[in-house]
């Protein structure tokens, strides 16, 4: 009898497990189909590649760990760069503050969203979904869909390297650590995570329920901001396509790494980064071996549904 | 070997990680009887009740239904044999009528042409839930009707299903005194309709009432098999608990301690009516009346869950002084034992250490969480409220409902409070593990923590109280002493029977 228990521990931390598991087989196929794969240069792109949807992760993980879903993160960043972008360059702000400006402005978004959803109690979907909406349609606005590029100032970032890695890329993974910290020790996440877990008990014990989702949508709309900040300084440009669909790129990458949708369980790291790396290692080697772009749409749909497969075999379980 | 009875579950084994949930559990009934079955949560009484449903399939064991050898893998099997369980939570969809829900099971018999044969279903519908008395009407939708009149809704299925087996999971858990009496005329009906019924529940009197055999389960086996007629309550505590069980009752002096909270003109319509009154130190108030009767509604606008239309509460502060307090700040210091830990209790998916130390998080953390220190402070308090755990590690949702109620318990005792609010200190829990909580709450008092009590279970208020308040139609209508609690009293006073003190 023992051994059947033990038979399906070991198929628990098997599922427990799958993301990473999937991760490693996925860059064993990689690696033994094309050379150039393995090499350091592909993975410092990689890295490179994520860090936008690193930065939109992070912020949306602690949105889904007190149990709310922000759809505005892709329009927010577009939103906030933009705007940024347009002081630097059409009104000559300092390009510093500028930068700085963006996840300020990110921030205010969320707020925004947040107390529409704690205060006057609106559906959360419903709205950061019309908030997407707004964004898109001030930035077209603003804009004329025309690119706007980075002067000088934010490029040079790009040049300064840490570790041999481009200053922005450690700038997010040492804020990654960051926010784990946070979410995982500080007495701040604890109770995001309560009130995630269970709102009306955390109600009950006198968290201010209310400010901590408020600070979790703050939160979410900051690094969406942070994230145009970050694709400034490594494309240089703020396209129209920027965080077009990314809301639900970024969602389906942490709810892959293992993000609860259901709130109250979840982390920054390993599970969101984990999940953001996995879709960017896909993408990447799709390229490398020429497959057509769109391949990479199936294949991170077909990933999904497996993932959340494996889920629900778990809960079951 | 020749079957005796006409049902038998012989040699039932199931396994849990780390538990031996049914441990060679052989379980007999015969047609026309009512077998109850007792236990402490974990005994493994609701797992063999979730075996029977088919809601889980046993490791190993068999079935013998009519002398015939029977398979239940799944609730098709189930339904095969004709066994029809009766959740504690009835299950019905609130967006349907009553009659829909009744024949949720039997949709296709009622379908002509891919279209409803409403009339019809109206029409049984109704000849069904006469059958068992229920004065539902078949065509109002399942949201607007009463808890008891849910349970109908789940009996009139068995009915449909014409089941041979009658299994009830605590039934009268949330039930109304009327509604409990009709659940037990049913059941007598069911017993003459020669079927079988099994019925799990914790509360022994009902056991005596309407059982003719019970079975006693402790840690997964059947410790006992007792003839009603032949067993005292006695008996059955000691069979359930392993041990006697002493029945804890407050003796302390009636004493007079300095107020500590008091309420002032409170009100919250429609449930709430201009509610006055104050709780001193070392005492314990219950708040006794019928289920409906507005007592957790109280408390909730008391902590403005509810937001209330007017009112004032003052609590003593640590000066002395008696303030103005908001309901906010007001659950920030004291404590709160809600009426139903799986909604808004306890954190189920987290450990029991970040439960315990959920209330107080405070005293854990400069900013940053002590978690060492939280981790120290839960293995003492697991060990002080006797929690049955192999460790601080284990997931609350894991726990039975006596060691997640002293979960809450050890969380709220760790606040500190000057002010305790229980709401059901008890409810869907063992003996052990009740009187064990009875004894915290005396403790508690003792210590000077004045306590408000809520409680279904007039045991408890006649036992634990200091003062009773009785509540009817959301409001207070009377009060009594310690000296003048008795049964009939609050019964007397709670259904609104003038000069109750006929004892």
């Amino acid at each position: 009898m023992n051994n059947s228990i033990n038979i399906k521990n070991l198929k628990l931390t098997a599922l427990n497990h799958a993301v990473y598991i999937f991760g490693v087989i996925t860059i064993i196929v990689f690696s033994s189909l094309s050379e150039h794969f393995l090499t350091s240069t592909n993975w410092i792109t990689i890295l490179r590649n994520s860090t936008l949807m690193l930065s939109i992760g992070i912020g949306l993980t602690f949105a889904l760990i007190v149990g709310e879903l922000d759809l505005s993160v892709g329009a927010n960043c577009r939103f906030a760069a933009s705007v940024s972008a347009l002081l630097m360059v059409n009104h000559g702000w300092n390009p510093y503050l500028c930068m700085i400006l963006m996840p300020l402005l990110g921030g205010f978004i969320g707020l925004i969203n947040g107390l529409l959803v704690t205060r006057v109690k609106l559906n959360a979907w419903l709205v950061t979904l019309s908030m997407k909406l707004a964004l898109v349609g001030i930035v077209v606005k603003l804009t004329n869909t025309v690119a706007i590029n980075m002067p000088q100032e934010v490029l040079n970032f790009r040049n300064i390297k840490i570790f041999g890695l481009s200053s922005f890329i450690v700038f997010i993974l040492a804020v990654m650590i960051l926010m784990q910290i946070i979410l995982r020790y500080s007495t701040f996440g604890r109770k995001l995570v309560a009130v995630g877990s269970n709102y009306a008990a955390a109600e009950k014990l006198g968290i201010n329920v209310k400010n901590y989702k408020l600070a979790a949508f703050i939160i979410s709309g900051f690094f969406a901001g942070l994230g145009g900040m970050l694709i400034s300084v490594n494309l240089g440009s703020i396209t129209r396509e920027l965080g077009d669909g990314y809301e639900f790129t970024a969602v389906s990458a942490v709810v892959l790494g293992g993000v609860s949708l259901a709130g109250g369980e979840g982390s920054v790291f390993p599970k969101a980064f984990a999940g953001v790396l996995i879709l960017t290692v896909i993408e990447n080697g799709l390229t490398m071996m020429g497959a057509d772009i769109y391949l990479f749409q199936i294949a991170k749909a077909l990933i999904i549904f497996v993932m959340m497969y494996i889920d629900s075999i778990k809960n079951k379980m | 070997m020749e079957r005796r009875s006409y049902f038998e579950a012989v040699n039932l084994h199931k396994y849990f990680p780390g538990v031996h949930a049914l441990n060679d559990v052989t379980i007999t009934a015969d047609k026309g009887s009512v077998l109850g079955i007792i236990g402490i949560n974990g005994a493994g009484k609701s797992t063999f009740m979730n075996a029977l449903a088919g809601e889980l399939a046993i490791d190993s064991g068999e079935y013998y239904i009519g002398g015939e050898k029977t398979e239940i893998r799944n609730q098709k099997d189930s339904e095969k044999n004709r066994i029809a369980l009766i959740h504690q939570e009835a299950v019905v969809f609130k967006d349907l009528t009553v009659a829909e829900n009744v024949f949720i099971y039997n949709l296709k018999d009622y379908t002509k042409a891919g279209r409803l044969q409403y009339k019809k279903m109206y029409e049984d519908a109704s000849r069904y839930l006469s059958m068992i008395g229920a004065q539902v009407n078949p065509r109002e939708l399942a949201k607007n009707i009463t808890v008891g009149e849910k349970q109908m809704i789940e009996i009139a299925r068995a009915l449909v299903r014409d089941a041979e087996i009658v299994l009830f999971d605590e039934p009268t858990s949330s039930l109304s005194l009327e509604e409990k009496e009709n659940l037990f005329r049913i059941i007598h009906q069911l017993k003459e309709q020669q079927k079988i019924v099994m019925y799990i529940t914790h509360f022994l009197d009902e056991v005596l009432k309407i059982c003719d055999r019970t079975v006693v389960m402790r840690d997964g086996e059947v410790t006992g098999d007792f003839r009603i007629r032949e067993v005292s309550t006695r008996e059955l505590i000691t069979g359930i608990a392993g041990h006697e069980v002493e029945t804890v009752v407050n003796q302390g002096e009636e004493n007079e301690g300095e107020e500590v909270l008091k309420i002032e003109n409170l009100n919250c319509y429609p449930a709430v009516k201009n509610i006055n009154f104050s709780v001193h130190k070392g005492e314990i108030l219950g708040l006794w009346g019928l289920l409906g009767s507005g007592r957790t509604e109280i408390i909730r606008s008391i902590f403005a869950l509810d937001k209330p239309d007017s009112g004032a509460i003052y609590k003593r502060n640590k000066e002395g002084k008696m303030l103005k307090i908001s309901g906010h700040k007001l659950l920030e210091e004291c404590a709160y034992v809600t009426e139903d830990r799986h909604y808004d209790g306890l954190f189920m998916a987290m450990p029991i250490w970040k439960n315990i130390t959920m209330a107080n998080i405070r005293n854990f953390s400069n900013g940053m969480m002590d978690v060492q220190k939280e981790h120290e402070y839960s293995i003492k308090m697991i060990e002080e409220m006797q929690i049955k755990t192999p460790d601080e590690n284990v997931l609350v949702e894991t726990l039975s409902g006596g060691n997640q109620q002293k979960v809450i318990m050890a969380r709220c005792i760790g606040k500190n409070p000057d002010v305790f609010f229980i709401d059901e200190p008890t409810r869907g829990v063992d003996v052990n593990a009740k009187s064990f909580i009875h004894r915290k709450i005396l403790e508690l008092a003792r210590q000077g923590c004045a306590v408000v009590m809520v409680s279904s279970e007039i045991e408890e208020n006649l036992n634990l109280c200091d003062r009773v308040l009785i509540v009817r139609n959301g409001t207070i209508t009377d009060e009594v002493r310690k000296t003048d609690i008795s049964k009939q009293n609050l019964m007397d006073l709670c259904l609104g029977i003038k000069e109750g003190q006929n004892e």
